[in-house]
């Protein structure tokens, strides 16, 4: 459903067949680098997948409300570059623990369709 | 747990929907600003960067949903809509809560007595563990020496104490409510106790009785002004000192129905009332077969005991005890400590299920005139794309406040009305605590959910049913068949109605024929000079001259009118005794009165054979009446034989055998009266008797200086007989007044839905009408053909309601005393309400009908 709405606007060049909780992963990732907003972690993803990941707000919120209903971060309001108020997303212990697991469950995922397309 | 703890937070930080709508106007203002950098004309980047969005409210409403489940937020949308509906409609609101509190309140009321009667146990630590103990016969009285047999040989139990079996026990004037009982009582039972202690086995020894006492919570209160030195303190009562040793605590109510304000030792009662049989056998009892007595026996199961183990060994205990002797009963049975259900309830239960049921066809009604009023919105909500069943939802939410509402009143008005509720039902039980507890409550939620679904459900439904048609056309509400809820619901109205009108008909007009028949009676002038005053505590002998001055002084004069008895006919007290036919085995159970000879012309009862009794037969001599004479082979046959007469629980029958020389009529108050076997013996003076006495003034003033006579402490208390033979008609009196103050209430009810009901069908067939009186129809007729609407649905209920009462009339059969089920003069006259209030009803929407204007109601879409 999430992928859906992006697909209705045509917005993302994400391929249909992206795994679901891949884009929990993708934030998680980006909070690692440090703490960011919300247009942050977009950015941050577009920039470090060459364009390719382009995330729409109606599909980045939910993820984020839901990495916060599991502890994975916090979120904090402050000021951002431009003197605008921000909210500014931190990874917490629980969240890098979180980050490493599932980051181990897509490889094998991966892996396992690799295997599967070579044979 | 951590998520859980999470949302809670989020919960409650009320600030999230807004900066969620921040954020992403945030959010979306930095793109645009990317966007207008990288080269894009600011309406254009404000243009692009609101595509780049995506569909917000979805976006929103995930986001919600990430912390809050879509079915909780969407329920608590429903209940803050059902509450705002409900404020715009007050009167609705109110009229609905009342009836269904008055339906809900009812059975949990009952309940609550239910509960503190049936179901609670004596408020003493593990009471579980404590059974009381019921005869093989089904009684509840042991012997006293079943009970020392019992203790000293029973290994499944840790004690047993006796209480003396309830009688009237009271003393000193004011009267004091107190219980006898054993001496390891407190230790048994581990009564709490505030202050001091129980008793010590030492203090319970029938050769050396100790005065002493312990007080209840509420007499340390009231009567020895909260004392805190209390322990030791002497109190008077009886012209005798007695020790208070301990203060039970609060909670501790007592083990019977009935208020104690002292425990006092079972040896005390012999210096208390050393002229009750009872007491006196306690010193020398004589030796018993049987396991019955007069003493109430309860135990604590001994650890890891249960109930059944137990129950057989004291079944074998009870065997032994009688030598092995046949036992016609179960064996000894051991039982939870509740105090006892009073024997109405249930009847009082299934009439408030009725009014339950009533009540929510009530509602019922008006929930369904609601939802067809809401017709269109309902529509437009269907149209728009809500499906059946979330409506539905909404519409059982709104239900549902109603029945949460009447469940909080319920309960409070069951805390208020309880004790009340069960003084009424069974008027001694003072001392039991009805309180509502967690069970009270879980049955307080039960009844209202399943009210809720009862009187919310079929209209919510019904009223989304082809909903979308409402939107097209005018006619609002279902495009009805004959048979909709709305005649069904109406149907069961009428039918409770009429079955609750009906049976307070019967139990009425029972109550009108007894009494026209106790007027016709031989007995009405029939008096009863009942002698009172410190009697108890008077001894045999002082109490044998008593009784011979009596009777000396009431056989001078007129001794045609008036006699002694030992208790008056219909009184109540010990009257059972057993007798054997001389040579066999079998006992019978008969009554017995002590009485002096003239006691069968005051009451009018013919000798059929034989003679009274007179002073020369020595206390030898009895009179028998007809049925008993029958059991000894025929009035002719009994004079002369002889009969013995041994007490199974101490009855009135002195031992030993006696010479039958006369035979009188059975006496029959009343046309339900059984015929019991009856031996009347001579006055024993072991007991001072009742005076019986034809009624006139100067009779009673001569018995009564006559009483101050003998004892200026003595007085004397007249009453008539005719007073209580009305009383055992008290009962039928009032459930006739209570099932004819709901009838009428449940009258009101049913006559404002069949009102709903004719209105609805002025409403629906506006423009039949008008063309009806536009060719001519008269008022007469349309009023006719509205009522022909719902006459069908009203002919059955009335049936139904007289088939209901008369299977109910089954039941109450005990206080219809004789009257026919079909008593035709009730039925009628709940005929004739029920038409006169459908006439009622059905005035106004009539006036409106034939007020249409042919030409509006034509020309109207």
């Amino acid at each position: 459903m999430v992928y859906s709405h992006q697909r209705l606007m045509g917005l993302t060049n994400t391929p249909s067949d992206l795994l679901p909780g891949t884009l929990e992963l993708l934030i998680l990732k980006a909070l690692a680098g440090g703490e960011k907003h919300g247009y942050g972690i977009v950015e941050h993803l577009r920039l470090s997948s060459g364009d390719v990941l382009q995330v729409g707000e109606s599909a980045l919120y939910p993820a984020l409300q839901r990495i916060l209903l599991n502890g994975w971060a916090r979120a904090e309001w402050g000021t951002s570059d431009n003197n605008r108020r921000a909210r500014y997303y931190t990874l917490t212990t629980a969240g890098r623990k979180q980050l490493a697991a599932e980051r181990a469950e897509f490889d094998r995922m991966v892996g396992a369709i690799q295997l599967v397309l070579s044979s | 747990m951590g998520t859980l703890f999470r949302r809670l937070r989020h919960l409650l930080t009320r600030s999230s929907a807004d900066d969620l709508r921040q954020e992403m106007e945030l959010h979306r203002a930095m793109r645009q600003a990317q966007l207008e950098a990288s080269g894009l004309g600011r309406e254009e980047a404000a243009a692009a960067s609101r595509r780049g969005l995506g569909n917000v409210t979805l976006a929103r409403e995930d986001a919600r949903e990430a912390w809050i489940p879509r079915w909780i937020d969407s329920t608590w949308q429903d209940v803050r809509y059902a509450v705002r509906v409900w404020l715009r409609n007050p009167g609705v609101a109110i009229v609905a809560i009342l009836t269904m509190t008055m339906g809900v309140g009812a059975n949990v009321g009952l309940f609550t007595v239910f509960n503190a009667m049936a179901i609670r146990t004596w408020p003493v630590p593990e009471s579980d563990r404590v059974m009381r103990l019921q005869t093989p016969q089904g009684g509840a009285g042991f012997s006293l020496t079943a009970w020392r047999y019992f203790s000293e040989h029973s290994k499944s139990f840790s004690g047993f104490t006796a209480v003396r079996a309830a009688g009237t026990n009271v003393l000193g004037e004011p009267s004091v409510p107190v219980s006898w009982v054993s001496g390891n009582y407190f230790d048994v039972l581990r009564v709490p106790v505030q202050r001091g202690r129980g008793f010590l086995s030492t203090e319970d020894l029938f050769d050396a009785p100790e005065l002493v006492a312990v007080a209840s919570d509420g007499f340390w209160r009231r009567e020895l002004g909260a004392d805190p030195g209390v322990i030791g303190r002497t109190y008077r009562i009886e012209d005798r000192d007695v020790r208070i040793v301990g203060v039970t605590s609060p909670t501790f109510t007592g083990t019977q129905p009935g208020r104690v304000d002292l425990w006092l030792p079972l040896a005390a009662a012999i210096v208390f009332r050393p002229n009750e049989r009872w007491a006196t056998e306690m010193m020398h009892e004589p030796p018993k077969t049987g396991l019955g007595g007069r003493f109430l026996v309860a135990g604590r199961l001994a650890p890891g005991v249960d109930p059944a183990r137990a129950a057989a060994e004291l079944t074998a205990l009870g065997a032994q005890l009688r030598n092995g002797s046949t036992d016609q009963g179960r064996g000894v049975r051991v039982e939870r400590t509740t105090f006892g259900a009073p024997q109405a309830l249930q009847t009082v239960f299934i009439g408030a299920g009725l009014v339950l049921l009533l009540a929510c066809a009530s509602v019922g009604n008006l929930m369904l005139a609601r939802a067809f009023a809401r017709g269109r919105e309902i529509g437009v909500r269907i149209a728009i794309g809500a499906s059946r069943g979330r409506v539905v939802r909404q519409l059982l939410v709104e239900s549902a406040c109603i029945g949460v509402a009447s469940a909080i009143l319920s309960v409070m008005l069951a805390t208020a009305l309880s004790s009340r509720i069960l003084t009424l039902m069974m008027p001694g039980a003072t001392g039991v605590p009805v309180t509502p507890d967690a069970t009270v409550l879980a049955f307080a939620v039960l009844i209202a959910v399943a009210a809720t679904v009862l009187f919310g459900l079929a209209p919510a439904l019904h009223g989304t049913r082809g909903a979308a048609l409402a939107l097209k056309s005018s006619e609002r509400g279902l495009v009805g068949s004959r048979v909709s809820l709305r005649t069904i619901l109406l149907g069961v109205q009428v039918a409770i109605t009429v079955a609750l009108l009906a049976t307070s008909g019967l139990l009425i007009r029972a109550v009108q024929e007894a009494t026209a028949r106790d007027h016709h009676s031989t007995l009405k002038d029939l008096a009863i000079l009942r002698v009172s005053g410190p009697t108890n505590s008077l001894d045999a002998a002082t109490t044998a001259v008593f009784v011979a001055d009596l009777t000396n002084r009431l056989h001078s004069g007129d001794a045609e009118t008036r006699a002694l008895a030992s208790v008056p006919p219909m009184g109540s007290g010990n009257i059972k005794g057993a007798f054997k036919k001389a040579g066999e085995f079998e006992e019978q159970f008969n009554a017995v009165f002590e009485v002096s000879p003239s006691y069968f012309k005051v009451l009018g009862l013919t000798l059929r054979a034989g003679r009274t009794f007179n002073d020369s037969d020595a206390l030898r001599a009895v009179v028998v009446n007809e049925s008993l004479a029958k059991l000894l082979g025929g009035t002719a046959a009994a004079v002369g034989a002889t009969v013995t007469s041994r007490p199974p629980w101490g009855g009135w029958n002195l031992p030993g055998d006696r010479t039958v020389v006369g035979v009188v009529d059975n006496f029959r108050a009343t046309p339900e009266d059984g015929p019991l076997p009856t031996i009347y013996q001579p006055i024993s003076g072991r007991e001072i008797p009742t005076i019986l006495f034809r009624d006139n003034a100067a009779t009673e003033e001569r018995l009564r200086a006559m009483v101050k006579q003998i004892d200026p402490r003595l007085r004397g208390d007249v009453t008539l007989f005719a007073d209580t033979l009305a009383a055992r008609l008290d009962g039928s009196r009032y459930s006739g007044n209570v099932a004819a103050g709901v009838g009428a209430l449940a009258l009101l009810l049913a006559t404002v839905g069949m009102f709903s009901v004719f209105a609805f069908w002025v409403e629906r067939r506006r423009r039949e009408f008008g063309v009806r009186l536009a060719l001519g129809a008269r008022a007469f007729s349309i009023a006719r053909l509205l009522l022909g609407t719902t006459l069908r649905t009203i002919v059955l209920g009335t049936t139904g309601g007289v088939l209901l009462a008369y299977s109910l009339s089954g039941m109450l059969a005990r206080q219809l005393y004789g009257l026919s089920p079909l008593d035709p003069i009730a039925y009628m006259a709940v005929a004739a309400i029920v038409g006169s209030s459908a006439t009622i009803a059905i005035v106004v929407p009539a006036w409106r009908a034939i007020a249409i204007d042919p030409v509006t109601a034509l020309r109207s879409e």
